[in-house]
């Protein structure tokens, strides 16, 4: 008897299931929504606890919240978080912490092809809080601050956006936008952020563009910045590629005007004028003669 | 600063001093002006009607994020691609069942009762070889077939192997660097508007008024007009000197009778627009031989057949 021949991915043999299983893994045009780790550390405070949970809240259904204390220290050693995380499947991740130096700490990072990307480490003020909020609505975010004025302002700017933003679409529902993030800033004395959820109203103005009303959807999460750790160069534009397939077409005979107007240009093929249909005169009727025999 | 396809926009504070995120009025005014901003820019986006709601289509993203995963690698060829696409030789789809002749009816091209594999009770031997088995030696050479058929499948899997990619080389154990480097990486292929365009719109937008821009208040500093290109209409004068208008006519009455045959341009047809059917530009190499010079009028009138 031979054997069921079974099925193989990347030269290795695996079962149907099995394939099924790492092709869902492989690298995809189109990416998923990122899904965020969160876990506590070695040592862990109710405050920071509670910080990581709503960090959950915010980024549910996208979230894997565990419970268990882990020895995990990503500014010592990214190496335990990258296994976890690519033991779910996730590329961001929050990890909850308390020590003597650093009390009340939550680390959130994200990682590029399993290894680490970037991070950031931040003191918790205020824990936040329960969420009220539809699952699986695409979130508005709102950054109020000098988020330009420097380097690290724009990366963490980049980051939260990242962290937050959801699964990446081509349309959207606007009748279903409800959920704003609103993240504020100051830099003076520190660098200190603000993670507030809102409602969103909108009520008719009598034009086309209603009126925004926000309402607190839940308690803000407020954060100092202690470290951070940001990638090489060369890490960061290779995670920044983006595949052939998602790059803009070139569009043929389109311009566009300095004032920003687009022209199309029309290519007719050339007219038959034999086959085209006159005015049905008599005259012009061929004459019966030549087809009569 | 807003990006429509991720549904962000940043505000900053006005006043630096009273930034304090503990001032969440402050925050929150800002805030509900900068949903303003985005929900307006979301609201003017081409819709789709839907039973849900009306449905935008964002733009493309003008924020550049990371990826989770590289970008996947095209599959790789196998042997025998490589080796067909070299040749040209193109796949073609058999069909699933044909016609069998032996048996009349249709048939599975492959498989289970495929087209001529019917296994017949009794097999001819040839007598000087009375040991041979048919049935056996069938049996080996298809097990020897899918054998080489899998050595082939795992040689091209371990050629595939080799060219995959290797993971970036990055340290799993990172110190925290205060060294930052810059999130936007510049395109260096990405064309900007440049003065020349803005300039060029400036003239175009301040000759777009109701009196082509003659009439409108100047700013300081401001260039005037260029005047515009291209001739005016010329009138003649209601009064001329004496005899203008008869020469005038005359030349009119001259073109008339004899009209000045222009050359014909390219690939343009030669008009019979002369007197005395005397074809113009008779000097021209360029004359069209045949069918075409004689023209259409020969199409039309045909001889009556007897």
């Amino acid at each position: 008897m031979t054997k069921p021949r079974s099925a193989t991915h990347d030269g290795r043999r695996v079962t149907a299931r099995g394939k099924r299983f790492l092709e869902s893994r492989a690298p995809k045009v189109h990416e998923d929504a990122k899904v965020a780790l969160l876990l506590r550390g070695p040592r862990t405070s109710e405050r920071a606890t509670a910080a990581v949970q709503s960090v959950s809240q915010l980024k549910k259904p996208d979230a894997v919240y565990l419970n268990r204390r882990r020895e995990v220290r990503p500014f010592d050693d990214a190496s335990s978080v990258e296994r976890l995380a690519q033991q779910y499947d996730a590329v961001l991740f929050g990890i909850a912490s308390h020590s003597k130096k650093r009390p009340d700490n939550l680390t959130l990072g994200r990682l590029y092809d399993g290894s680490l990307l970037d991070m950031f480490e931040f003191g918790v003020l205020e824990e936040g809080g329960t969420l009220n909020k539809m699952l699986g609505t695409k979130p508005c975010l709102v950054f109020v601050g000098e988020w330009d004025a420097d380097d690290l302002t724009k990366r963490l700017r980049n980051f939260f956006l990242d962290f937050f933003r959801g699964a990446d679409v081509d349309k959207v529902n606007l009748a279903g936008l409800e959920h704003v993030l609103v993240v504020a800033m100051t830099r003076e004395p520190a660098i200190r952020i603000a993670i507030s959820p809102n409602r969103l109203r909108l009520r008719k103005s009598g034009t086309t563009i209603p009126t925004v009303n926000l309402e607190e959807s839940g308690k803000p999460l407020v954060l100092d910045l202690r470290r951070h750790h940001s990638p090489s160069l060369d890490l960061w534009k290779t995670a920044l590629k983006q595949p052939k397939q998602l790059k803009p077409k070139k569009r043929k005979n389109i311009s566009t005007t300095p004032l920003r107007d687009t022209v199309g240009k029309v290519h007719v093929g050339r007219q038959d004028i034999d086959a085209l249909q006159a005015r049905k005169v008599k005259a012009l009727k061929r004459s019966h003669h030549a087809s009569e025999e | 600063m807003i990006d429509l396809h991720h549904l962000v926009v940043t505000k900053s504070s006005s006043s630096s001093s009273s930034s304090e995120v503990a001032d969440l009025r402050n925050v929150r005014a800002l805030a509900v002006s900068a949903t303003q901003d985005l929900v307006a820019g979301l609201f003017g986006l081409p819709v789709e009607r839907s039973n849900d709601g009306p449905i935008a289509a964002l733009p493309p993203p003008t924020t550049a994020l990371p990826r989770a995963k590289p970008c996947p690698a095209p599959k790789a060829e196998t042997k025998w691609e490589a080796f067909a696409k070299s040749k040209g030789i193109v796949k073609r789809k058999k069909s699933r069942m044909a016609w069998d002749d032996d048996n009349q009816q249709f048939a599975p091209t492959w498989g289970y009762m495929r087209r001529g594999d019917d296994d017949p009770p009794i097999i001819e031997v040839d007598e000087n070889d009375l040991d041979a088995d048919p049935r056996a030696e069938r049996a080996q050479a298809k097990k020897a077939r899918v054998e080489k058929n899998e050595r082939q499948r795992v040689a091209n899997e371990r050629r595939l192997g080799d060219k995959k990619k290797k993971k970036f080389n990055c340290s799993s154990s990172p110190l925290a660097s205060d060294d930052l480097i810059p999130v936007d990486v510049e395109n260096p292929k990405r064309k900007k508007r440049g003065r020349d365009a803005v300039d060029a719109a400036l003239a175009t937008a301040s000759k777009s008024t109701a009196s082509l821009g003659n009439f409108d208040a100047k700013r300081d500093g401001e260039k005037p007009l260029k005047p515009p290109r291209g001739k005016k209409r010329a009138f003649e004068p209601l009064v001329g000197a004496k005899g203008a208008d008869l020469e005038r006519s005359l030349a009119v009455v001259h073109d008339i009778a004899q009209p000045r045959a222009k050359p014909p341009k390219k690939g343009q047809q030669e008009r019979m627009d002369t007197h005395d059917f005397e074809p113009p530009n008779a000097g021209d190499a360029r004359r069209k031989k045949g069918r075409a010079a004689v023209g259409k009028l020969k199409k039309i009138t045909k001889k009556r057949s007897t």
